[in-house]
Parts: C-alpha cells; sequence; structure tokens
C-alpha cells in the first residue's frame, strides 16, 4: 500500500500516519522527503484510507521487482 | 517459399503470415488444411516454441511450425487459395537470444585499452568534468565498498532489505556504481567509470536474489533525497503491458525529487525481441513522465535487441546509452565483469547527469532539460531512441 500526503499536510505528517492506522493500515515507513507513507491494508479499507485528511491518493504496491540471476541473461 | 535448408541459414520451421486480423480463423485454418496444433504466445507468456506444432504470434499475425512434406503441401495451397493464410517462408537462423550465447559473444570491436566503448560513445573520456561535489545515488543489489579500485572513495551506504547488509551479493549493483562513478585509470584494464570522482551512495533496495519492493526502493530514493543526491541511478523495474498507467505515487515522488534538485533515472526495461519485431512498453516506475527512462545501444549505435520502446501514450523512452557488453566492477574476487541490458545503459546517463550537474550547476528539471539539450540525435525513431545519446560536457 502506498499513499502520498497532499503538499499542505506535510507539516502534520504525524497526525496522517495515526489517521491512516485508525483506517487499517499497518504502517510500515513514513518517508517525509517524499510525503509518502508505505505500509499494508486490507483491500476493503482502501475507501476510508482514500478518506483521510492530507491524503492525495492511495495506491497498491505493485508485484515487486527482480533482476535474472548473474550470469543470466540480460540484465 | 523456400525449401527448409539446414545449411542454408533456415531452420527447419516455417512462417506462416496471416491476414490482417485474421489470427483466430489462420489458427483454426492451420488445423483444418494441414492438422496442425499451434500455441498462441497470449496464452504462452513467453514460451519460447511451447505448442506440438507450432506458436501463433498473436500481435505479429504470424505462426511458426514445424510442418512435413504433405503439410507443406498443403499450406503452399493455401497461399495461393482465398482465405486467412497469406504467405508461407522458410524460417531463417536468427541470433540466439539466449543468455549463453550474448556472454559468448566477443568483446565489443573498438579499442578499449585505456577507456571502454561505452565511456567513449557518451564523450566523457573527453570531457573536464569528474563529478566531484556531486553524490550519486544507486539503488540497487548493493555494492562491494572494499574494492580495492573504490579504495579512498567517499562512500555512504544503507540497505533497505532485510535482513541483509549493503555488501552486494549479486553483482549488479557494484556494476552499475563502475559504470556510473567508477575509475577511469583503475590500474590496469580498461577505464569504466564516467563520474570518477562523484560521492557514491550505494542504496541496496534489491536483495542478493536479485528482487525487490515499492516500499523498500521509496524508502532508498528518500533517503537519497535526505541526502542531497542529484543523481539517483536506478537499474530495476517491473513489465507492463500496453496500456497500463503509470504509478502516480513514483509520479508524484519523483516530481517532488526534482523539485528538490534530485533527478531519477531509470532502465526502460528489456523486454523487448526486435529480432522477431515485438517491441515492449518502457516498464514501472521508467515509465512515470517526470522519471528519465533509458534505452541501451550498442557499440554500433545500433539499438539493443531487447530494449523497449515508446509503445503507448504512457511510457516514453528519453534517451540511450550504451548497454550492450559494458565492461565494469563486479564483486571480489572476480572484480570486473561485462553484462548487457539497460540496466548498464541507466548507469551512463546517471554519470553524465553528475559531470554535467558538476560543469553547470544544474539541477532536477534543468539537469533533465540539458540531459535532453546535449544528447547526440541519432538516425533511429525517437520512440526508441528519445532525444539520443547522453554527452558529457
Amino acid at each position: 500500500m502506498l499513499v502520498v500526503v497532499d503538499d499542505g499536510a506535510l507539516g502534520g505528517l504525524m497526525a496522517v500516519v495515526a489517521a491512516l492506522e485508525a483506517a487499517g493500515m499497518r504502517v510500515d515507513r513514513v518517508l517525509p522527503e517524499i510525503a509518502t507513507i508505505t505500509g499494508a491494508a486490507e483491500p476493503g479499507a482502501f475507501a476510508a484510507l482514500r478518506g483521510v485528511s492530507g491524503v492525495d491518493s492511495v495506491e497498491r504496491a505493485g508485484p515487486g521487482f527482480s533482476i535474472p540471476h548473474p550470469g543470466k541473461g540480460v540484465q | 517459399m523456400t525449401n527448409p535448408d539446414e545449411e542454408n541459414g533456415t531452420t527447419g520451421r516455417f512462417l506462416v503470415l496471416l491476414e490482417d486480423g485474421a489470427v483466430e480463423a489462420g489458427t483454426r485454418e492451420l488445423d483444418r488444411i494441414a492438422g496442425l496444433r499451434t500455441a498462441s504466445t497470449a496464452e504462452a507468456a513467453g514460451a519460447e516454441f511451447p505448442g506440438p506444432d507450432g506458436l501463433v504470434f498473436d500481435r505479429l499475425g504470424v505462426a511458426v511450425v514445424s510442418a512435413d512434406p504433405d503439410q507443406l503441401a498443403a499450406l503452399t495451397s493455401a497461399v495461393d487459395a482465398p482465405g486467412p493464410i497469406a504467405a508461407l517462408e522458410a524460417e531463417r537462423r536468427v541470433f540466439a537470444i539466449s543468455a549463453a550465447a550474448e556472454e559468448a559473444a566477443p568483446g565489443p570491436q573498438v579499442d578499449e585499452s585505456v577507456f571502454t566503448w561505452g565511456l567513449q560513445a557518451v564523450g566523457a573520456n573527453k570531457s573536464a568534468a569528474t563529478g566531484a561535489g556531486v553524490r550519486v545515488a544507486v539503488l540497487d543489489t548493493g555494492f562491494d565498498a572494499e574494492h580495492p579500485e573504490f579504495a579512498g572513495r567517499a562512500i555512504t551506504t544503507a540497505s533497505f532489505i532485510d535482513g541483509e547488509t549493503v555488501a552486494d551479493g549479486h553483482g549488479h549493483g557494484t556494476h552499475c556504481i563502475g559504470t556510473a562513478t567508477g575509475p577511469r585509470a583503475p590500474g590496469g584494464g580498461a577505464g569504466y567509470g564516467v563520474a570518477y570522482e562523484a560521492e557514491i551512495f550505494a542504496g541496496k533496495v534489491l536483495s542478493n536474489a536479485g528482487s525487490g519492493s515499492d516500499g523498500g526502493i521509496l524508502a532508498g530514493i528518500a533517503w537519497a533525497v535526505s541526502n542531497n543526491c542529484q543523481v539517483v541511478s536506478m537499474s530495476l523495474g517491473a513489465a507492463v503491458r500496453p496500456g497500463t498507467p503509470y504509478s502516480q505515487t513514483y509520479e508524484r515522488v519523483a516530481s517532488r525529487a526534482l523539485a528538490q534538485g534530485t533527478l531519477i533515472v531509470a532502465a526502460a526495461g528489456n523486454e523487448s525481441r526486435r529480432q522477431e519485431g515485438r517491441i515492449n512498453p518502457v516498464g514501472h516506475p521508467a515509465n512515470c513522465p517526470s522519471v528519465l527512462a533509458v534505452g541501451a545501444i550498442d557499440v554500433a549505435t545500433a539499438l539493443g535487441w531487447f530494449s523497449c520502446g515508446t509503445v503507448d501514450l504512457i511510457g516514453a523512452v528519453d534517451v540511450v546509452a550504451p548497454g550492450v557488453d559494458v565492461y565494469s566492477s563486479w564483486p571480489r574476487p572476480k572484480n570486473h565483469n561485462r553484462i548487457s541490458g539497460t540496466s548498464m545503459a541507466t548507469p551512463h546517463v546517471a554519470g553524465v547527469a553528475a559531470l554535467i550537474a558538476q560543469a553547470t550547476g544544474a539541477r532536477g528539471w534543468e539537469l533533465w532539460a540539458r540531459l535532453h539539450q546535449a544528447a547526440r540525435r541519432l538516425p533511429l525513431p525517437s520512440v526508441d531512441v528519445g532525444a539520443g545519446v547522453v554527452q558529457a560536457p
């Protein structure tokens, strides 16, 4: 789960974190430099997370990244 | 059509061209007239030749089939008759796309006794800029910070992979760091580093097995921004299907990073198979408008056969750089390796960006603009190469 915070809400970032947790998000990382919060939540919590004051967007994290083993294929 | 001839550069298989929009009808027709059962690439998901008798490339309208003389006669008749089968020819041998064949290929046919062909292609060897005072973050599989050719360098490291130190158990990260910021005179062998006096920030966001997640990568970007790195090099990505929207999160993050003076450069991806006419779209997150997407060229300034292209209105290749047969550093005791990919092109751009940042003071969007402005235009489609090959100041 990737949450982007409004520019205007950066000063109150921890309040946004607390509200996200109250709305069902398990927060992994708070990244003030890029106004982004990462963590996990049940799909049913999406609407509640989007409704948190100061939240700009909520997006599901991707399935992940991978590169081939060294020596195998184009890197 | 031609007959199969193993000694004449053909494979014994045949290419069947289907009429426009007639892939389904053509697939049925192959079965009806010649008993050929084929699998479709849409179903086979990357399998090389999975059907009992052949494979249909849906997006190309081409089937590759094995046919005995009777089946061949039936197909030949079908070409001349009305119907979905338009043409037939013997399949030619093409360049192997396997890793083994790539590795077995000899090095580039240029003089690399002093500098790699990549440094020469971007003009780094003729630039007075060194990258001094510029911070370059490479978010990858970590770094062998004890590598002897990086002794005395300013190196800051951080791992965003649970349970793993920044030590590079893969090699990919050390190779990328070598290209972006490694030495020009390593004391034996070719100089391979573009910004050889830049400060190195090695962030481990891919595990020793080569895998990572959005959470770790965003944490690495935040770390680079908080350390005021002017350039972030990300030789990583995830393949996307045409038409897939770019990530709103990464777009906002990259835009905010630019506003704070941090340019993010990312690999366009290696999913194309240009020998087969297949061009796949720029992957995530390089497909975000505010992430500089990098394609790969070879020593002859031809496009890397694997290099992703601009195939929809979402992702775009912005520039290209050397990404085939690239020599750079590798974790001890091997110390060096020569590999290929848009992963290898990306740190060339990051290094050139660091040189421009030092020479001009440009940051963020201005640095992006100067990379484009200075790039050497190529007689190749802009959808594949963007503004061309980046050039050192």
